[in-house]
């Protein structure tokens, strides 16, 4: 039995048409000579954060007992028994405490922020020292 | 010899009803060693390193306040300057007129005082508080109540005592009360980091100080510690040794090595944190912080040299109770 499909038959193929001739390549021009930098300015002094600046904070005596309890609670979480000799560890933390304390400024009465006044002039402190 | 500065202040500025102190005054203070009034040989953070050399370089006499001025800064800041000796005093279990604090005080307010230049953006307060606090706790190690111990006599708060000086030396920002930040009551706060950095550099120092006849329970705890420091980086462990065994500042240790002291104090607070975590994590180890870049080259250089672990020479050997 034939095949009646039909084909389609290719009846001819058109000719390649012949490559151009390629244009030469043009020479590269001189590549301009690399300048010198003329120096890096150096970075101007920075100057740093002005600690200096931030606010005067004093705490309530509320806040300074809370501030003390932290201490507690960081020492016992940071040196648990068996981190550090037990001597130590009351010493240590016994020390942060009195730093601490003796940085902070704990609101006063009023009356004790004002400069002292004619009627105190009794009260005096024997300088003590070697 | 009796000393009654609020006397003598007072005294001073009421004459003619005008603040009026004398050069006299000024030059009396300067004449007993004021013109640094503070001597502290670890003083060593950025804040030192901000304002070290600032007084005297940068005071030109355009700048230097009038007599006038500073005479009313001196008045109106002086119940805070007594607030801080009170501090001090608090701290310490210390009488803060009896152990000369409130002078201390005064005088580094004068001085502060004279020297202030408002042209520098830098409120009084702010100039002025470190270095009345430094001159409230030098006067307070010098006075009769630092060595007969306060009102408390036990042992411990004597050590104590001793060693939250040398804390105030390594974190002067302490004195400024810079460690208590706005998160307060945050748990995770800066606030309780930087009280655990603290307690940790104050368990170095005790560490270095530990008495030289131990339990063995004891040496077992402090090799724990030792152990956990002998782990660091050679580098870190010599900003260690340096900073705590030696007594070296952090400051001091930056110009030692030609590198920029805010380099060693951001180190110093990572190495703190590293030890705070490898100690409260027990035995689990922990991968040990690099080295930021500012120290690298120099990190490099100590490997080449050979290292040996400082720490590795103490004895902590415990007997047998």
């Amino acid at each position: 039995m034939s095949d009646k499909r039909k084909t389609d038959k290719i009846d001819s193929i058109s000719p390649t048409k012949g490559t151009r001739r390629v244009e030469p390549t043009k020479g590269v021009q001189s590549v301009g000579a690399v300048r010198p930098t003329s120096g890096v300015q150096g970075v101007s002094r920075v100057g740093g954060v002005r600690s200096a600046e931030r606010t005067e904070r004093a705490l309530s005596g509320a806040e300074r007992e809370r501030l003390l309890g932290m201490i507690q609670e960081e020492a016992d979480k940071l040196f648990p028994i068996g981190a550090l000799p037990s001597a130590q560890r009351e010493v240590v933390k016994r020390a942060v405490m009195m730093a601490i304390d003796a940085g902070i400024i704990v609101k006063e009465k009023e009356a004790e922020e004002k400069p002292p006044t004619t009627s105190s002039e009794g009260v005096s402190g024997e300088r003590d020292t070697e | 010899m009796l000393f009654a500065p609020w006397k003598q202040f007072q005294r001073v500025v009421t004459v003619g009803g005008l603040p009026c102190f004398s050069d006299t005054c000024f030059s009396s203070i300067n004449s007993r060693g004021l013109e640094n009034p503070v001597v502290n040989p670890r003083r060593n953070t950025e804040e030192c390193l901000e304002s070290d050399g600032e007084d005297e370089e940068h005071l030109s006499a355009s700048t230097r306040p009038s007599i006038e001025a500073a005479n009313a800064l001196a008045i109106e800041h002086s119940g805070w300057a007594q607030s801080i000796a009170r501090s001090v005093a608090r701290g310490w279990d210390l009488d803060w007129e009896n152990d000369g604090l409130d002078g201390a005080a005064m005088e580094a307010l004068l001085y502060c005082s004279r020297r202030f230049d408002e042209t520098r953006g830098v409120p009084f307060r702010g100039y002025a508080r470190r270095r009345i606090h430094e001159a409230a706790t030098e006067q307070a190690r010098r006075s009769k109540g630092w060595r007969k111990g306060g009102a408390s006599t036990t042992t411990i708060d004597d050590q104590a005592r001793e060693l939250s000086h040398e804390l105030l030396a390594i974190f002067p920002e302490i004195r400024t009360g810079e460690i208590v930040s706005e998160d307060f009551d945050s748990p995770e706060g800066a606030t309780r980091a930087s009280i655990r950095e603290l307690l940790m550099g104050a368990a170095l120092l005790a560490t270095k100080d530990s008495p030289e006849t131990l339990t063995l329970e004891d040496s077992v705890d402090l090799k724990r510690l030792i152990r956990a420091i002998s782990g660091l980086e050679p580098v870190h462990q010599i900003i260690l040794w340096k900073v705590y065994w030696e007594g070296l500042s952090l400051r001091g240790l930056a110009e030692e090595w030609d590198v920029d002291g805010l380099s060693i104090i951001r180190e110093h607070k990572m190495i703190l944190e590293h030890l705070c975590r490898t100690v409260q994590a027990g035995k689990q180890p922990l991968a040990r912080p690099k080295i930021r870049p500012g120290l690298r080259t120099l990190s490099e250089g100590v490997k080449v040299k050979g290292f040996s672990s400082p720490f590795s020479s103490l004895d902590i050997s415990g007997s047998s109770p």
